[in-house]
């Protein structure tokens, strides 16, 4: 009788159900959107347009993956928009000083990472709420991106460096390339691996967590730096297809990338979320605000219009 | 029946396979002190429950004041003057005492409800005038303590025209001075024919309190007794009642002589009376008390929960004077905490997850990569070896019955082959079968091998299973016992006199 169990479960047709039932919501709405879009404007469903908001997505989305993992973990960071930038000046900065482009993105990988590390230690070590480090951390961060440049953009960068937020393999853009890289390693490093399986067990429940003899600290110490370090992604990447530092950049940024998570099905309390329902939430995102686009609403009126559907999108879930 | 308050007539309560009230019929007297005693799982508190509104029975009748009720909730409890005051302190710790004893119904003017501070501080004055209390009303009550946060509980009930004031466990935690001023004021309710429904573990209260006793024992009434009519042995011998054993498994088994553990003068902030005792290999040594008398800290200490004060473990002849839950599984030790849902498992992750959560390193490949076909290997173990069921891996654990839940607990500790294994209440709340296979599964590692250390506040858990009996009361120990010819009232009159 076990036996037969097992070869239930490893075919793919069950499989696939069970990933899928926690998102058929979302992928309603997915659904409605493109073809509410589709009708509204004919370039919409063209596949120019959608690789187009594949890479619209992708920052968003790579972040949002960061996010997923602290949300998880029952912590939250709303520094990330910051984060960004500042790692997009010491891009900058270090491409500028060396000429190297190696260097210069692993120095906006090095900062994310580092300011992650920084708040970690406030909320695992100093025992403040996530929430309330990370908010300093966001007037933080983003005050040493201003005063490091003086509020000048960095521009000028060498137009090869362009080729990660702006190029395009064939029709396919880098940025989404890196997005899909991204999300295949952290699935499986949530899924598949002993770190992943930790941090689904700490959010939903410290407390068994560290009767279980598991090292609390150093896995909330890497949900920190791991959004960090993604953050710090976003900001070469914002940093490439602009070809320029600029400290302003990634304002809000920490907006979408919670929502799409929380859409995605990731709650605040810990415990649930998955980097496929991130994904979703992403794109869902991404395609309102591209569809918003082509039909030539007013950007003034595209957070409202965003802001209904998430509330929308959410309650939906929930019933 | 003119001079009860209440009367409860054929009250029953299930949840799932549980029967947690039969057929319970009570009557109080208006006026009286009635205590209610009985062991964990007796059904006290599923009574309060319905009392308050917090739960609905299934069948029954409650009258209160000669008036057939139904309580829908605890608005409408409170609305026809039943009032609760539970082990937890139910203030709001920031305000000060004044506005604490009028909460919900404060003195106000005009329809925006302005406050009129000097009406409220005017009223709280009076009102702990009346009961001869001398608590400042404007100290906020959280700079109060113990004993003067339960007297404003109890005045702030009053305040509300309660006539019927169930206290649940009301001096957990306090001292003997703080306990004498509290009865008195209890003693004062009465002159002002306040009903009292007092619920407590401790009998030396019951005979300093009551009038009245009642007994619940496995969710029936046993009798209502005139405290006067009674002692401490006949009330104890109610209370855990004769039909034991029941489940008695033990075989005929020889621990060895070698000492697993020994706790030599243990302190830690929880326990401030040191604590010595030794554990063998292959023994089965039972430590039971009322809840609050210590066991959860004696395991939270031997397994590095709380940190070691002074004095020392001794664990295979090594001695460690400071232990963390990591350093404790290192060395074999492991414990089966006794919240089910917020300390023994993860109720959102599969039964597979949850079984290789504490011993990883087994369905590892490379560093990092959780195997599938090792985790299922050693799941499959897992749910044989303690009969999970449904015997499937992939289900989440919320899922499952308690007692399933609580197997979850142990295979999960199992799988990291412990020598020394700590269960804190194995057997709480779940169904007499899995009861049973709990303790069969118990006695198996207690063959193999495993020190086992079984904590329980349900005294005739330790019968029938336990090598040695250790009994605790207000965190020290007071009895020593042999497993096998331990009687139940001696362990009773030990941790309940």
């Amino acid at each position: 009788m076990v036996e037969k169990r097992f070869k239930v479960d490893r075919t793919w047709l069950p499989r696939i159900h069970r990933i899928l039932s926690g998102e058929i919501g979302l992928l309603i709405i997915l659904v409605l959107l493109i073809v509410g879009f589709s009708c509204a404007s004919e370039y919409f469903l063209t596949l120019r347009n959608l690789l187009n908001v594949t890479r619209q997505v992708s920052i968003n989305f790579i972040v949002a993956v960061g996010m997923t993992f602290l949300l998880l973990l029952g912590e939250i960071d709303l520094s990330v928009g910051s984060t960004a930038a500042l790692a997009g000046v010491v891009t900058g900065t270090v491409l500028k000083a060396t000429g190297s482009i190696a260097l210069a993105i692993f120095g906006g990988l090095f900062a994310g990472a580092a300011v992650g590390m920084v708040i970690s230690i406030g909320v695992v070590y100093g025992r403040v709420q996530s929430f309330i480090v990370t908010l300093a951390m966001m007037g933080i961060a983003r005050g040493i991106a201003y005063v490091w440049t003086q509020g000048y953009p960095i521009s000028g960068l060498p137009l090869n460096f362009g080729v990660f937020g702006a190029g395009y393999v064939g029709s396919v853009p880098v940025s989404s390339i890196i997005a899909l890289a991204v999300f295949a390693a952290a699935s499986v490093v949530l899924n598949k691996t002993k770190h992943g399986l930790y941090i689904r067990a700490i959010g939903a429940n410290p407390e068994a967590a560290r009767l279980s003899a598991i090292k609390i600290k150093r896995y909330r110490v890497s949900g920190f730096m791991l959004t960090g370090l993604l953050s710090g992604l976003g900001g070469v990447l914002i940093t490439s297809r602009l070809l320029s530092a600029q400290p302003t950049a990634a304002v809000g940024m920490e907006i979408d990338v919670i929502a799409s998570a929380i859409l995605g099905g990731a709650t605040l309390t810990g415990g649930i979320g998955t980097i496929h329902g991130t994904a979703l939430g992403a794109l869902i995102i991404g395609i309102i605000s591209n569809g918003l686009n082509l039909l030539g609403v007013s950007p003034f009126f595209q957070p409202i219009v965003k802001g209904l559907i998430i509330l929308i999108a959410i309650t939906m879930k929930r019933g | 029946m003119e001079d009860n308050i209440l009367v409860l007539k054929n009250i029953n309560k299930r949840f799932g396979g549980i029967h947690a009230l039969v057929n319970v019929n009570l009557s109080v007297r208006k006026g009286e002190i009635h205590a209610l005693v009985g062991e964990n799982g007796a059904g006290k508190s599923t009574l309060i429950k319905i009392l308050t509104g917090a739960i609905h029975m299934d069948s029954g009748e409650i009258w209160f004041n000669g008036q057939k009720q139904t309580i829908e909730n605890p608005v409408q409890a409170r609305e026809i003057g039943i009032a609760a005051i539970y082990q937890e302190v139910n203030l709001f710790p920031q305000l000060p005492v004044m506005h604490n004893l009028f909460f919900g119904n404060e003195p106000t003017r005009g329809r925006l409800g302005w406050l009129r501070p000097r009406s409220i501080r005017t009223r709280a004055e009076e009102l702990l005038k009346k009961f001869g209390v001398e608590i400042d009303p404007s100290a906020p009550v959280g700079e109060l303590g113990l004993g003067q946060k339960r007297i404003v509980e109890i005045l702030k009930a009053i305040s509300l025209n309660a006539q019927f004031l169930i206290m649940d466990e009301a001096t957990t935690g306090m001292s003997r001075g703080e306990i004498t001023t509290l009865f008195d004021i209890v003693r004062d309710l009465k002159e002002r024919h306040v009903t009292v429904l007092y619920i407590s573990h401790h009998l030396e209260e019951v005979f300093e309190l009551a009038d009245r006793v009642s007994v619940l024992r496995d969710g029936k009434l046993i009798g209502t007794f005139a405290t006067e009519k009674t002692s401490v042995e006949a009330l104890s011998r109610a209370i855990v009642g004769r039909e034991i054993r029941d489940v008695g498994v033990l075989k005929h088994r020889s621990p060895d002589n070698v000492v697993a553990l020994e706790a030599n003068k243990l302190r830690t902030p929880k326990l401030q009376e040191p604590i010595s005792f030794v554990l063998k290999k292959g023994e089965i040594l039972g430590i039971t008390g009322v809840i609050g008398a210590g066991k959860t800290e004696i395991g939270r200490a031997l397994f590095g929960v709380d940190p070691i004060l002074s004095g020392s473990v001794k664990i295979f002849g090594r001695k460690y004077t400071s232990l963390t839950p990591q350093r404790a599984k290192d060395i074999g030790l492991a414990l089966v905490p006794e919240e089910r849902k917020t300390q023994g498992v993860f109720p959102l992750l599969t039964v597979g997850d949850n079984i290789i959560m504490v011993n990883i390193k087994r369905v590892l490949f490379g560093l990092i990569f959780l195997s599938k076909r090792k985790k299922r290997h050693v799941s499959q173990e897992a749910i044989a070896a303690c009969r999970i069921v449904p015997n499937d891996s992939a289900i989440p654990v919320r899922n499952l019955s308690g007692g399933n839940q609580q197997k979850v607990a142990i295979a999960k500790w199992l799988i990291a082959e412990p020598k020394i294994v700590v269960l804190d209440e194995p057997t709480r709340g779940i169904d007499v079968g899995a009861k049973v296979e709990i303790r069969k599964l118990i006695v198996k590692l207690a063959e193999s091998g495993v020190a086992v250390l079984y904590l329980t506040s349900e005294f005739k858990e330790v019968l029938g299973i336990c090598d040695r009996i250790i009994v605790l009361k207000k965190r020290k120990i007071v009895g020593m016992l042999g497993g096998r010819d331990a009687e139940l009232d001696e362990i009773a009159a030990l941790a309940l006199g």
